[in-house]
């Protein structure tokens, strides 16, 4: 197709309305390097990027967000499902064992009668306390899942930070302490062309039960947070951190003391600052 | 990480982008509190199955999450492109409803990420979203009905052109004019409308 004839097709492009072999056709001259097609393009653009207002919001249900978080963590909700499997299934075969047993016993003889109350008596008896010792394992089931997954959480952490230390590419940046804590001190581990980093801080007081101590990076002016972090009884903090290739463009690091949970930007006096 | 106690509302949704990437879930939190109800409102739009719209949205959230390392170099106004992303999935699950078969004639995600659509001539930075959607509907109602139903069906179907002209029964060279002319028509409206803004 002509170029004149291509560009009549690029409203319909924009509106992802053309047939396979037309859209081809089209992407190809603009890949071509034809510049009034692609400013076309970016004009026409604008035209499907405002029909898709011409809707009214409307909430989902709240649930949805909830799914959605959960989902974020994969290996914790597969951890879980996994459980719930097992767990139904031992419900699942003590119920048929239950069964089997009754059956067995519906066709005695009345002369077995009483014999037959008594065992069901003693069966029940049985059975309850069959069914409280599968309570508490379910429970120890559960609980020792829930040590797998925060085991393995803390090994891939660790891992993570290993690979950090192993890197060729790694930085080593000093922190000082400043301000309020001119005794402390910190080290960040920055493996910039795997985008992860280790933090190490020393000395640093616990912090007040309403504060967190926060990491920032520092890109030009602009601090950027890196995550909270607590401190032990020795005043030592680790945290593990990744960060993003626009990142590569760092210039320093600083620990201030935020609200719990910490702030989008700081706030609070600098406790460490380092520059690399 | 903890979450951010403060001043959330104005972190931008480029910033938030990159906090996704950075592996944060506070920021996918506040990006789904802050376009969940427009993404959900164009969904349930196109699909008419509220079901169906939540299994896309949250398939869109997660592809975000996934990506957001990717996306984080776009600039502007995220919401414009995660609109067309949300969008582009419905077509999909429209089509595979109705078993159509498959074709790409939305634009891809590759592409659009590599689209700095601040960079288009969009009315977006200036116009609130609620009044943009009153907006939008005037700019839509103004066209002629020929002209109006063949992009409808385009958009909020996915039909192609030439699935539009044997529906409507109209030859396609036809119905390739009216979509042209409407969707000019319509670009000039968008133009003078963010002339007046400006």
């Amino acid at each position: 197709m002509e170029h004149e004839e291509l560009k009549l097709s690029i409203p319909a492009y924009c509106l992802g309305a053309l047939d396979e072999a037309e859209r081809q056709a089209l992407e190809r001259h603009l890949k071509d390097g034809c510049d009034e097609c692609q400013r076309l393009v970016m004009e026409m653009l604008a035209v499907p990027n405002v029909l898709s207002f011409a809707s009214e919001a409307h909430p989902p249900p709240r649930k949805l967000k909830e799914r959605i978080l959960t989902q974020i963590q994969p290996a914790k909700a597969r951890v879980a499902s996994a459980a719930e499997k097992v767990v139904d299934r031992i419900e699942e075969a003590t119920y048929r064992a239950l069964q089997k047993s009754r059956r067995r016993w519906m066709g005695a003889s009345a002369a077995l009668a009483f014999a037959l109350v008594v065992v069901v008596f003693l069966f029940s008896r049985e059975s309850a306390i069959l069914k409280k010792n599968l309570k508490a394992l379910e429970s120890q089931l559960q609980f020792n899942e829930q040590v797998v997954i925060q085991l393995q959480m803390e090994l891939e952490h660790r891992q993570q930070m290993i690979n950090v230390f192993q890197s060729d590419a790694v930085k080593l940046v000093d922190l000082k302490g400043t301000g309020p804590t001119p005794q402390a001190s910190g080290n960040v581990y920055w493996d910039p062309e795997n985008d992860k980093a280790v933090f190490c801080a020393f000395d640093l007081p616990p912090a007040p039960a309403d504060k967190d101590y926060q990491l920032w990076m520092i890109r030009g002016s602009e601090p950027i947070d890196a995550g909270v972090f607590s401190i032990d009884a020795q005043g030592k903090g680790l945290s593990f951190f990744k960060t993003i290739p626009e990142d590569r463009e760092l210039s320093a690091f600083a620990v201030t003391l935020e609200p719990k949970g910490g702030l989008p930007k700081p706030s609070g006096a600098i406790h460490l600052i380092g520059t690399i | 990480m903890g979450k951010p106690n403060l001043d959330i509302e104005s972190v931008s949704d480029v910033t938030l982008f990159q906090e996704m990437a950075r592996q944060k879930p506070w920021a996918l939190s506040a990006l789904y509190d802050r376009h969940a109800s427009r993404l959900y409102g164009l969904a349930v739009k196109i699909l008419k199955d509220e079901t169906i719209a939540q299994d896309v949205l949250q398939d869109l959230f997660l592809y975000l999450w996934q990506n957001a390392d990717k996306f984080q170099q776009s600039r502007g106004q995220p919401l414009a492109w995660l609109m067309i992303l949300c969008r582009n999935r419905c077509i999909d699950q429209l089509r595979s409803r109705e078993k159509r078969q498959r074709r790409s004639t939305t634009i891809s995600d590759d592409v659009l990420r590599n689209l700095k659509l601040d960079e288009s001539e969009s009315p977006l930075e200036s116009v609130h979203y609620n009044e943009l959607q009153l907006k939008m509907n005037a700019v839509l109602n103004s066209l002629p009905e020929e002209q109006k139903l063949p992009i409808q069906l385009a958009f909020y179907r996915g039909l192609s052109q030439s699935e539009i002209a044997s529906e409507l029964k109209i030859p396609l060279g036809t119905i390739k004019t009216r979509i042209r002319l409407g969707m000019q028509k319509l670009g000039v409206l968008l133009k003078e409308m963010s002339n007046q803004e400006s």
